[in-house]
């Protein structure tokens, strides 16, 4: 239900402008330039990277359900829109379910590390509360573990206080959640002599579709994570682990390397023959050194006019496919200089 | 003086009071240099008798294992003890970890590591800068069962050993036959290992079959058997997708069992809360894959169905032995309905290429080598050749061995070529006539109107133990007459603040302070 809404979601943003694999790449947060630049322009950030488990068999799968139940409609460019059925179902459907709890472009990676992090240091609190180190940890990736370790170093001489201040602060966070979202939450918890549900089993307890379960968890920690980062005098625990998450990677390496040429004034085509790339790799450096660079000098690439013209063309055609913008415009105007004004506008 | 030894590392390292039959042996011929090769029943500690050595030795034991899944258990468990000089090498980890672990490789006492691992060059390299002591082949019955097919590395692991300056050889397996045995010894060129070979019989287990018509009827069998019966249930199947699909049938229709599936294509978090949940006896019931049971150390395990049947003998013995490790009477029934063979036939049938096709594929190389004689990726090739993965491994192991492929370069001859494939398709019907035979093995078994116990063993092992409890449902087995301990249901429905608070201890808390 919650994946078939995200899905409608994003294809009635996209309309015939984009294909599904586009909705694809949104949903697994692919770290190229024109998924993180579609995510931008459609205003779809919120669900930017928040399914990278997902498999492309079932996505296909569900798009092909959906244009069955008549929901969407594929055209021959593999594009799909929404019905009118499937907007009224998309308006119904709106009180019913947690979108509003993501927002993936500010923590696709970190909610998993938070989510493991957690779960990892729960079980460890707690058995080690019981005086059993002979436990089998729920994860063991390094990013997690020694990051426990640390904690646990840190504060097993006043475990009892730490634990229950863990427990004040998770019982307080649950609070906010509807009593299903909470009680999904609490079931996935491992503990002393305890393991915690598995997707299938949560899917099977609460009559879920599988695919669902990973979502409703990452719609619970980007909720949590918002909700930390508001109040964080109510949660100085959780903010504290909140401290340690890595920062989300804003622009790839090789357009920083890229963003360090240009700030020493040289130009895109100096730079691609420095660094032996082609022109349009350097030219989506730029693009998405402009996403995130709120004072990017965009005057550099194209004139007041030029951009003005563009803006008309996306008004007049009500789209951002940059094929008809292209068409729309004098032909001087060039593709790079169309998905810059896009990117630097981030207009819809 | 090393018998105090032993002894004593087993009750300091391993929290153990005694040796198990065959462990002491085994491992006092190892202390001593020699070779081994050991076939030791199921649950009879085998792990064991490498992880004690190991952990007196000076330099490194190596353990080649067949699945990631079992060596990352054993790791964990193996740590979960206190024992923390161990680690898993495979190829799927990524290239930074790749590289730490490398580089503290001599730190470590014991390395899990699978065959494919030891053909790269750079941890052969490291290893070879190390001092290794022991050199050990977990389920060592994959040499036989799959190194002539698709994991050619296998064959291999005799080469590998010689380069590391021979350490003492041990192989290991739960059940390997006569011929197995022999197929063992001479690919790892160790004709004068000593052999360690126990019965494998289990006389507090029973063996049932049991003939329906359909698989509604399987449903409804199993059903029925666990309505009456709440214990400690595996059911084995030979399919993913009907594994998840029964288990979900089974919840719906027994409300008050816990059950789960688990097979190799789940995420790890998921296989491993699976996994400790039956540990903990948060589940009575799981559907599995073949995927699920080697590492497994659960003591009272009483049922073991098996909705389909596996592909031979070998595997039934090894599933069946998970059963009553504590010793206590436990039964195996085994579900047969007209025509189940068909979907063993076709899992035969998908694991090599078929030999009508043996022409057309290397019509299709021949075309690839005049194109270019660099082997394309993978994906590309098994598109062009429209092979599986596992199909392509097996003949690319055999063009590698008669010389048609060099370094991942193709190498045409013509006459040489047509004499190669004709030596391919001879061994490929080889392969094929030895799997159906072993097919035809259990298929006969299941048909055998004698004992049940007696033909299961016949192949392994001259004579048994008399069963401690029903033989089997030939000779005197009804389950009218079963009564194994139940597991007490104690399921509560509450609210996620109580469960929270239990988590935590919170009403422990109050009640201590009362």
């Amino acid at each position: 239900m919650l994946f078939d809404y995200i899905i409608m979601s994003c294809c009635s943003r996209f309309k015939d402008g984009r294909s599904i694999s586009a909705v694809y790449h949104l949903l697994k947060g692919k770290r190229s330039i024109q998924t993180v630049q579609d995510s931008h322009i459609y205003q779809l950030n919120r669900f930017y990277g928040i399914y990278p488990s997902l498999q492309k068999r079932d996505f296909e799968e569900h798009i092909h359900q959906l244009a069955d139940e008549d929901m969407l409609l594929l055209n021959n460019t593999n594009a799909a829109m929404t019905t009118v059925r499937g907007e009224n179902w998309l308006r119904e459907q709106k009180k019913h379910v947690p979108v509003n709890y993501f927002n993936g472009m500010e923590y696709y990676q970190k909610a998993s590390i938070f989510l493991e992090r957690l779960l990892l240091l729960i079980q460890t609190m707690t058995n080690s509360k019981k005086n059993n180190f002979h436990f089998i940890p729920v994860v063991d990736k390094r990013i997690a573990t020694n990051w426990v370790k640390r904690q646990y170093y840190q504060t097993h001489r006043f475990q009892a206080n730490f634990l229950n201040q863990l427990y004040e602060e998770l019982y307080q966070l649950l609070k906010c959640f509807s009593e299903m979202e909470a009680n999904i939450f609490v079931d996935s918890l491992t503990g002393y002599n305890h393991y915690g549900m598995s997707s299938f089993q949560i899917a099977d307890h609460y009559e879920m579709k599988q695919l669902d379960v990973p979502l409703v968890r990452t719609a619970i920690v980007h909720h949590m994570l918002t909700i930390i980062s508001r109040n964080t005098a109510a949660y100085p625990l959780f903010t504290r682990f909140l401290q340690d998450l890595p920062q989300e990677m804003r622009i790839t390496s090789s357009a920083g390397k890229t963003k360090e040429l240009l700030d020493r004034h040289y130009s895109a085509e100096d730079i691609a023959i420095m660094r032996q790339l082609k022109l349009n790799t350097i030219y989506d450096h730029v693009v998405e050194i402009a996403l995130y660079d709120e004072n990017f000098p965009i005057e550099a690439y194209v004139t007041a006019g030029e951009q003005a013209e563009i803006k008309g063309a996306v008004k007049n055609i009500s789209s951002f496919k940059l094929k008809a913008i292209k068409q729309e415009v004098n032909e001087t105007i060039s593709y790079f200089q169309i998905r810059l004004v896009l990117a630097v506008e981030k207009i819809s | 003086m090393i018998k105090e030894k032993l002894n004593e590392q087993l009750k300091n390292q391993f929290h153990i009071s005694s040796f198990r039959p065959g462990q002491e042996e085994i491992i006092n011929d190892i202390m001593d240099w020699r070779d081994v090769l050991a076939i030791l029943p199921t649950g009879s500690g085998k792990s064991l008798c490498y992880q004690l050595p190991a952990s007196l030795f000076k330099g490194a034991t190596i353990v080649v294992s067949p699945l990631i899944s079992l060596m990352e258990d054993q790791v964990k468990q193996l740590k979960a003890t206190g024992f923390k000089a161990v680690v898993a090498l495979n190829s799927f980890m990524d290239l930074r970890e790749k590289k730490r672990v490398l580089q503290q490789l001599d730190q470590y006492k014991l390395i899990y590591l699978s065959p494919e691992i030891l053909q790269h060059d750079d941890i052969i390299h490291r290893l070879k800068q190390m001092l290794v002591n022991l050199f050990v082949i977990d389920e060592a019955h994959c040499i036989s069962q799959w190194g002539h097919e698709f994991r050619p590395d296998y064959l291999r692991l005799g080469d590998v050993i010689e380069q590391l300056d021979n350490p003492a050889v041990m192989a290991l397996s739960a059940t390997a036959t006569k011929e197995v045995q022999n197929d063992i010894i001479s690919s790892l060129n160790r004709p004068g290992i000593v052999r360690h070979i126990y019965p494998m019989d289990r006389e507090n287990i029973t063996f049932t079959v049991k003939k329906v018509n359909d698989d509604r009827q399987k449903q409804e069998m199993i059903i029925n058997i666990l309505k009456r019966y709440r214990v400690p249930t595996l059911i084995y199947f030979s399919s993913k997708r009907i594994t998840e699909k029964i288990a979900a049938v089974l919840s719906k229709k027994l409300p008050s069992h816990r059950i789960a599936y688990y097979h190799g294509g789940m995420d790890q978090v998921d296989r491993i809360s699976i996994q400790q949940q039956f540990m903990n006896d948060q589940l009575d019931v799981i559907c599995c894959t073949s995927a699920f049971g080697m590492g497994i150390n659960k003591q009272d395990i009483r049922l073991i169905l098996h909705y389909h049947f596996p592909l031979q003998m070998e595997s039934y013995l090894q599933e069946t032995g998970r059963a009553g490790r504590d010793g206590k009477s436990s039964v195996s029934l085994l579900l047969y309905a007209p025509g189940d063979e068909t979907l063993h036939k076709s899992i035969l049938d998908n694991e090599l290429p078929s030999v009508e096709d043996v022409n057309v594929l290397f019509n299709r190389l021949y075309q690839l080598y005049l194109q270019n004689p660099q082997l394309p990726k993978t994906d590309e090739v098994l598109e062009t050749l429209e092979l599986s993965e596992i199909q392509w491994r097996f003949l690319h192991y055999q063009m590698e061995k008669h010389g048609m492929i060099k370094k991942n370069r193709l190498v045409f001859q013509h006459e040489e070529w047509e004499y190669s494939i004709e030596k391919i398709k001879e061994f490929m019907t080889e392969r094929s006539a030895l799997k159906e035979e072993k097919l035809g093995e259990i298929i006969n078994w299941i048909h055998d109107d004698q004992c049940l116990r007696e033909s299961l063993y016949k192949g392994f092992q001259t004579g048994y133990k008399t069963p401690l409890h029903a033989c089997c449902s030939n000779c005197d087995f009804s389950f009218k007459n079963w009564e194994p301990e139940q597991t007490q249901a104690n399921e509560t429905n509450s609210s996620w603040e109580t469960k929270l608070g239990k988590l935590f201890f919170i009403g422990d808390y109050n009640s201590e302070t009362k």
